[in-house]
């Protein structure tokens, strides 16, 4: 591949329209690194040899060496995604982190962990929001099955709203036991 | 799917190339329906944890004796991907001869690999996970309706090095030179799988079998072009038909400066490339091309060779 990149530009979606890229900057990325590591205790060296981009309103991450492939857009390569969705509105209050992106890097999360019971797992999973006894602090929570990164999940008083993307739900869950 | 109901001509095809005396047997593996099997996602876990864990909820597994991720399911009733491990990324549900080109491809950390014809993502999942999630792959697929499902795939698995692109496969003939390797496994007749599903075993016919072979050559001919010099091409198809195998691989011998190198998958009752066919002049090199027959191998008919560009 040749070595040069692209830092901003466009590619279009697959309706044809073109949206807008950037690759982060150290200011920008430092945002993101504060708020994972504020939120969830996760350390900025997590990231090492990644790269960030910015595209539409979303923030995907990626490996250095997969941003070479932007500088072929001019010459006709269709790029629909790179990486993996890691953000949602990663620059507004709203911010949150995706299901897929947490359980690769929440792994090395420290804080705002919520361990589920088994009992609570298979309607989790089925895409049920948890109902809560005890008093938690509002906002996103990892939610954790002993040592397994099970997804994301908001708590908004008493319950833990389900965050896990419908496309991954289980829909018939019938074995005896986890 | 009875044997009976094999297409005529596709078993007249059959007796070119097989000895009489496996014809039944092959008849026979060509409709059952194959073994389930899946491969582990080391990114998320290694084979010896997700075996006990689903040992545990009663499934009876065998791991493959020629690839290490690999697994049999020999029974239980409940299905695979509505398990905990399916959910988490640790496992992936995939015909076992089709988990056989990633491994001659001998994927590297730091490599850019080009994967042409990638949905629904089992072989870049696979190529991800032997890359440790570094480098870059970049997966294509042309069909818009088909990048969902490998996105959704890439996503589960948790793979982060992959860029999806949706070019026609042979626009890469424009980056010549551009990878380290690439995998074709081509789109091609089907014959390994379609007699299996009611659904598409009236698809199969001579004009199939000759649109295909027009395109998978269209396709390796650029994925030749796009590979560095010294850097590797995987081809492989799960159909039968030497027209889209063997002479496919002998015309672009004849138009590049490129060699065939050894496979071998220990463990794996594999054949050679077939190098008499009808009236067709075939390379001596083509022996070196790996054909997987259903009725010996006791998985699905494969076929793939690895290229070496010079």
């Amino acid at each position: 591949m040749a070595t040069q990149s692209e830092d901003r530009g466009f590619f279009p979606d697959k309706n044809n329209e073109k949206i807008e890229y950037k690759l982060l900057g150290k200011k920008e990325e430092l945002v993101i690194f504060n708020y994972l590591d504020s939120q969830f205790g996760i350390p900025s060296k997590a990231f090492n040899g990644y790269e960030f981009i910015k595209r539409g309103k979303d923030l995907w991450i990626s490996t250095k060496k997969s941003t070479q492939a932007l500088a072929f857009i001019n010459s006709g390569l269709k790029i629909n995604t790179i990486g993996l969705r890691a953000l949602r509105n990663p620059f507004d209050d709203n911010k949150k982190a995706t299901t897929n992106f947490i359980q690769i890097f929440g792994k090395q999360a420290t804080k705002n962990l919520y361990q589920i019971k088994e009992s609570d797992l298979l309607p989790y999973l089925r895409g049920e929001d948890l109902v809560l006894k005890e008093n938690l602090e509002r906002g996103y929570k990892i939610i954790k099955f002993g040592d397994e990164i099970v997804g994301m999940g908001i708590c908004l008083d008493n319950r833990i709203k389900n965050q896990i993307p419908k496309s991954r739900f289980i829909k018939n869950w019938n074995l005896k036991s986890i | 799917m009875q044997t009976q109901e094999i297409p005529k001509l596709f078993l007249e095809k059959i007796t070119e190339i097989l000895p009489e005396k496996e014809i039944e047997d092959f008849k026979k593996a060509l409709v059952e329906p194959p073994l389930k099997s899946f491969r582990v996602n080391s990114l998320r876990a290694s084979p010896k944890e997700v075996k006990e864990s689903l040992e545990a909820k009663g499934f009876k597994l065998t791991q493959m004796n020629w690839y290490t991720y690999g697994f049999f399911v020999n029974s239980f009733g409940a299905s695979l991907g509505n398990t905990l491990e399916h959910f988490l990324g640790k496992i992936y549900v995939q015909d076992a001869s089709s988990m056989l080109p990633v491994i001659p491809l001998e994927a590297e950390e730091d490599e850019s690999i080009l994967d042409l014809a990638a949905a629904p993502g089992s072989k870049t999942t696979q190529i991800g996970m032997d890359m440790k999630n570094q480098g870059l792959i970049i997966a294509n697929e042309p069909n818009q309706k088909r990048i969902q499902a490998l996105q959704d795939n890439l996503e589960r698995l948790g793979i982060i090095n992959t860029v999806i692109t949706r070019n026609d496969g042979r626009y890469f003939r424009k980056m010549p030179d551009a990878f380290d390797k690439v995998l074709l496994d081509a789109p091609c007749s089907l014959e390994g799988t379609m007699f299996k599903d009611e659904k598409i075993k009236h698809r199969w016919g001579p004009n199939f079998v000759s649109g295909s072979a027009k395109l998978e050559y269209e396709l390796l001919k650029a994925a030749i072009t796009a590979t560095k010099s010294k850097g590797t091409i995987i081809y492989s198809t799960c159909t039968i038909s030497p027209e889209e195998n063997e002479l496919v691989v002998n015309k672009v011998l004849k138009e590049f400066d490129i060699e065939l190198k050894p496979v071998e998958f220990r463990g794996v009752n594999q054949s050679n490339g077939l190098t008499k066919y009808k009236d067709f002049e075939i390379d001596k090199q083509i022996k070196r091309c790996v054909r997987i027959w259903p009725h010996k191998a006791k998985i699905g008919a494969f076929f793939l060779t690895k290229i070496m560009k010079k």
